[in-house]
């Protein structure tokens, strides 16, 4: 090692990056992380959040900092979309990653994920099926402390208990909210599964975290650390002698003899430049970051795919009154879903939904429109407590497919402050995305039915759930993908890619866990390499 | 206890028959394995003797740190090779109540043989019978402890253990079966409380007259837990104790952590209800002991809540650097990001005290902030009847100087005013360890001066004189 300034460099300290540092530092390799943001520890993000007025910006109590700056800042993703929909984006430059604001649905692809064109014609197959991926499922579910319940078909298909598990979730359910109870009973009868959401708030106090008790802001943070994030694992790789390097943006992969990757260079927020050696390099930068590192350093595209098939779970949101209290905000902010439609034939057709409930506390939603009827005092106070109580949204998780020229690039023309470029993206809508609003509307107007509610806002708009899949996806042809099943590089041996990035099908479930669980896989391979 | 389940007898005896090449060792009895079983969680050998790599409760390996250096729990299975499969029932007394291991070597005392010596025959034949037919034979070597010069000398044990070596008292005729005389044979003997509690003079021997009166326990405080109703817990109620005890919480009182959160979760809390409740009676006649303390610990019931309004202020996005320094953060400031969402903002904890009240425990009130600053530092993680209380360890997330100004906080608003915490006071809790006498401090100088020998003379001059007295 003596020659090197580590065996494996990690460039980003999000979930994917710091378990697999946390597996490297068990089998006993050298391992520098490099974090482009700063160290936020959990107590200063919560007084953060109270400190600021924005609170429904699950970024703004996390810092912006004008070397990594965060996706909200104006300009930094210059994006180009349809006429009826926005592209818009959040994540976090900062230690541990997105995941210190996310709401921890863990939840794995279904068999047919793995397999979507041999099954429909659409899409992209994976290199590696859903055996292939379940036992490091089930390594990601104990690292992250999953709780969930085995009893469910999560696929809404009449197939029991499914997808097959080797082992049990490491903790069971939580109690249901009573808005999930009210679903049940009123969703149940007209043939929707409303069944449990595997996340990572512990239900049980877990491998030092404490049990959840509802404090109902896992997003932006949670106050008390029961929900995984990254800097989980941040901490356990660095007690495992991980040196952890925040503040240092990575901004070029150097090449050398056999195209293999030789160092990496950094810049820290004083504009020094700064270079590493290692064996290996990973990049676990974000599925948008990411594609731009090996861009602006023109590695790893031989297949011109780097950046290109962006897919996110872009879909459909809608809020309705209901005509009896749903008390929305018991728990945590996400409980249950609706699963019918994640693995129908309309696949063939259409993108795949998955219908999610929100559970936040809804005083914000509600209170503007109150205000604008000019209600004041207590008249404001008991209609605010009336609607909050009967508030309640739901939005699609919708299936994307994987299109060369849906995309990311670094773009030139917006520096950030020490000189690195910003981002554009181009992402349009097709006809595979467009045709499930059919479905969706006509399932919306059954919820709403079921509830005698009153529609609030219209189904009418499309947005992203900011999960990002297929920048620099993963693929057995060099030609058409970017790194192979063990997320290593077709174009460079010893450069793997940690990130949901990789994934050639978005189905309708949150990816991170997927992305840990091929993270483990990778890091386990790089063990038995370096 | 005198009642053993019929099917764990049967089971060992099936056990047995299925093995005949295990032979039962001479003094082992099948018929006592459950109440030898019984007794080895009174007496909480796993908390020394567990293989902290396996989680295995008796095959060994854990470290003790002592003054004198790391000393570690032998692996005490029945494993011929790296147990104690072929110890005698008189080489296990020996080494539980004598502190003499086989062959005769000298144990060092944190082995507690100065408590053990009081266990009655009978018990110790229980303990004998369960460690060699109860407890599955598990392969571990243990590490071996190697004490610096001139500790590693084991006979120098000679003298100290003359002086010192039964505490306990002589072995029991016969084990008191309930009331305060079940209480003392239990706390005196079996849970070695003194272990922990009472302080220790210049050789690290248990101090006479100051029973139970408090002493330090690494980097924790092993507090005054005699009936003094100021230093120590007088005016905890019988019911307290048992309660506390049995669960490791008493609301407005205390919370078990560190060693004794371990001590309640191993042993206090699977104790019959009846043992439990001798234990507190007992404890409540153990002769006061003023170490003075000028308030009690516990039972603080005045609060200032956090002064939210003078703690927020309109952060602007624009302005990064506030969103990442933590260096001019108030103690107030990091309880409310830290503490606060648990304890609530008057330090009362929940209603329904899932989180506990930090208003009137003990480790908020007392003096000595030992036990605040660890609680924050190392977090409490304690499973009773199934039942796991976790609060995280903030040593990842706070820094000394963050942790200072923390429990400098808690300890002013929820307990006594003036009892400031300062950076300092953290860094000599980190520091830790028992106070160390001059004697222990400076052994190998003094060994090497030739004044050991002088010691020895005078401890031998002692025990003539005691013996004629």
């Amino acid at each position: 090692m003596s020659n090197y300034d580590a065996d494996v460099i990690i460039i980003g300290s999000g979930a994917l990056g710091a378990n697999a540092a946390n597996q490297l530092a068990i089998a006993g390799k050298s391992v520098i992380m490099l974090e482009a943001g700063p160290v936020v520890p959990r107590w200063k993000a919560l007084e953060n959040y109270h400190n600021i007025s924005a609170k429904r910006n699950w970024c703004a109590p996390y810092p912006n900092v004008p070397w990594a700056p965060s996706a909200y800042t104006d300009g930094y993703i210059q994006a180009k979309s349809d006429p009826d929909f926005d592209y818009v984006t959040s994540y976090l430059r900062v230690v541990g990653g997105t995941t210190r604001h996310w709401a921890s649905a863990c939840w794995r692809l279904l068999p047919n994920d793995f397999k979507l064109h041999s099954t429909y014609g659409v899409g992209r197959d994976w290199p590696i099926s859903y055996d292939d991926l379940e036992p490091w499922y089930v390594q990601a579910e104990r690292e992250m402390g999953v709780v969930g319940t085995g009893e469910e078909d999560q696929s809404g298909q009449g197939r029991g208990h499914y997808p097959p598990r080797s082992a049990p979730y490491p903790l069971p359910p939580e109690g249901k909210p009573y808005m999930l109870q009210r679903m049940q009973s009123k969703l149940g009868p007209l043939g929707y599964q409303v069944t449990h959401e595997p996340h990572g708030r512990a239900s049980r106090p877990y491998d030092g975290r404490p049990a959840c008790v509802g404090n109902n802001m896992c997003e932006p943070v949670c106050p008390i650390g029961a929900m995984y994030s990254g800097d989980v694992h941040v901490d356990k790789a660095v007690a495992r002698g991980v040196k952890l390097l925040p503040e240092s943006v990575a901004f070029k992969l150097e090449k050398g003899e056999k195209n293999r990757i030789v160092a990496v260079h950094y810049r820290k927020p004083d504009g020094s430049d700064h270079k590493l050696t290692a064996k290996v390099f990973i990049v676990a930068a974000h599925g948008l970051e990411t594609p731009k590192l090996l861009l602006v350093s023109d590695v790893a595209n031989s297949s011109d795919q780097v950046g290109r098939n962006l897919m996110d779970h872009t879909g459909m949101s809608m809020n309705f009154l209901s005509d009896e209290p749903l008390w929305t905000g018991r728990g945590s902010v996400q409980h249950g879903c609706i699963v019918n439609r994640r693995d129908e034939p309309t696949r063939a057709k259409h993108s795949a939904i998955r219908y999610s409930f929100r559970n936040l506390v809804p005083n914000v939603d509600v209170t503007p429109d109150l205000l604008k009827q000019g209600l004041m005092g207590k008249a404001l106070e008991d209609a605010i407590r009336d609607r909050t109580s009967r508030f309640m949204n739901i939005s699609t998780m919708s299936e994307t497919l994987p299109s060369p020229t849906n995309r990311v690039q670094p773009n030139p023309d917006r520096k950030d402050s020490i000189g690195l470029p910003g981002l554009k993206v181009n992402y349009h809508l097709d006809d595979y995305v467009r045709g499930m609003r059919d479905q969706a509307q006509h399932d919306f107007a059954n919820f709403i039915g079921a509830f005698n509610g009153t529609m609030l806002d219209a189904p009418t708009g499309w947005r992203n759930q900011f999960h990002i899949m297929g920048t620099v996806i993963m693929g057995n042809d060099p030609k058409n993908s970017v790194v192979n099943s063990d997320l290593r590089t077709h174009d460079h041996e010893n450069l793997f890619l940690c990130t949901t990035g990789v994934m050639p099908s978005s189905a309708t479930v949150n990816p991170t866990l997927t992305g840990v669980a091929l993270s483990i896989r990778a890091a386990r391979q790089i063990a038995k390499e370096v | 206890m005198a009642r053993i389940p019929a099917f764990s007898a049967l089971s060992v005896a099936a056990l047995l028959a299925a093995a005949p090449a295990i032979a039962a060792p001479e003094g082992a009895d099948p018929s006592l394995v459950e109440k030898g079983r019984y007794l080895a969680t009174a007496g909480d050998c796993t908390s020394c003797h567990n293989n902290p790599k396996t989680g295995n409760p008796f095959s060994g390996g854990y470290g003790v740190g002592s003054p004198i250096g790391m000393i570690y729990g032998p692996n005490i299975t029945p494993s011929a090779k790296t147990g104690i499969g072929s110890w005698t029932l008189d080489e296990f007394s020996n080494a539980v109540r004598k502190g003499r291991g086989r062959g005769g070597h000298y144990l060092y005392p944190a082995m507690p043989y100065t408590a053990f010596s009081g266990i009655s025959d009978a018990d110790t034949r229980a303990l004998y019978s369960y460690f060699m037919l109860g407890v599955p034979a598990a392969e571990n070597e243990a590490p071996k402890t190697e004490l610096a010069f001139p500790f590693n000398i084991r006979p120098l044990m000679m003298g100290w253990d003359l002086l010192f070596g039964a505490s306990g008292g002589k072995p029991a005729a016969q084990a008191p079966e309930s009331g305060v005389a079940r209480g003392k044979y239990l706390v005196d003997t079996l849970a070695h409380c003194s272990t922990c509690h009472t302080p220790r003079g210049m050789l690290m021997e248990e101090k006479t007259g100051s029973f139970l009166a408090g002493a330090q326990l690494g980097q924790w405080k092993a507090p005054n837990i005699t009936s003094d109703p100021v230093s120590g817990i007088g005016k905890w109620s019988e019911d307290d104790l048992f309660r506390y005890l049995k669960t490791g919480y008493v609301d407005g009182k205390g919370v078990a952590a560190g060693e004794m959160g371990l001590a309640v979760q191993n042993s206090f809390s699977k104790l019959t209800d009846g043992d439990i409740r001798s234990i507190a009676a007992y404890i409540k006649t153990v002769p006061p002991v003023n170490t003075g303390a000028k308030e009690p610990r516990s039972g603080w019931s005045k609060s200032a809540p956090l002064p939210v309004d003078k703690l927020e202020s309109p952060l602007e996005q624009k302005d990064y650097k506030a969103f990442i320094t933590v260096s001019n953060m108030s103690g107030a400031q990091i309880y409310e990001g830290a503490c606060a969402t648990c304890h609530g903002y008057d330090g009362r904890g929940t209603p329904d005290r899932v989180m506990p009240s930090l208003v009137g425990s003990s480790a908020v009130g007392s003096a000595d902030p030992a036990n605040l600053v660890m609680t924050i530092t190392d977090g409490v993680s304690r499973t009773v009847h199934g039942n796991h209380v976790l609060m995280p360890v903030f040593k990842t997330k706070l820094n000394t100087s963050e942790i200072a100004k923390v429990a400098d906080y808690v300890a002013t608003a929820f307990g006594d005013p003036s009892h400031r915490v300062t950076e300092g006071d953290v860094q000599r809790v980190y520091g830790g360890g028992r106070e160390v006498s001059w004697l222990i401090a400076n052994a190998a100088a003094l060994t090497w001066a030739g004044l050991a020998v002088v010691v020895m003379a005078i401890i031998g001059l002692f025990v003539a004189w005691r013996r004629k007295a």
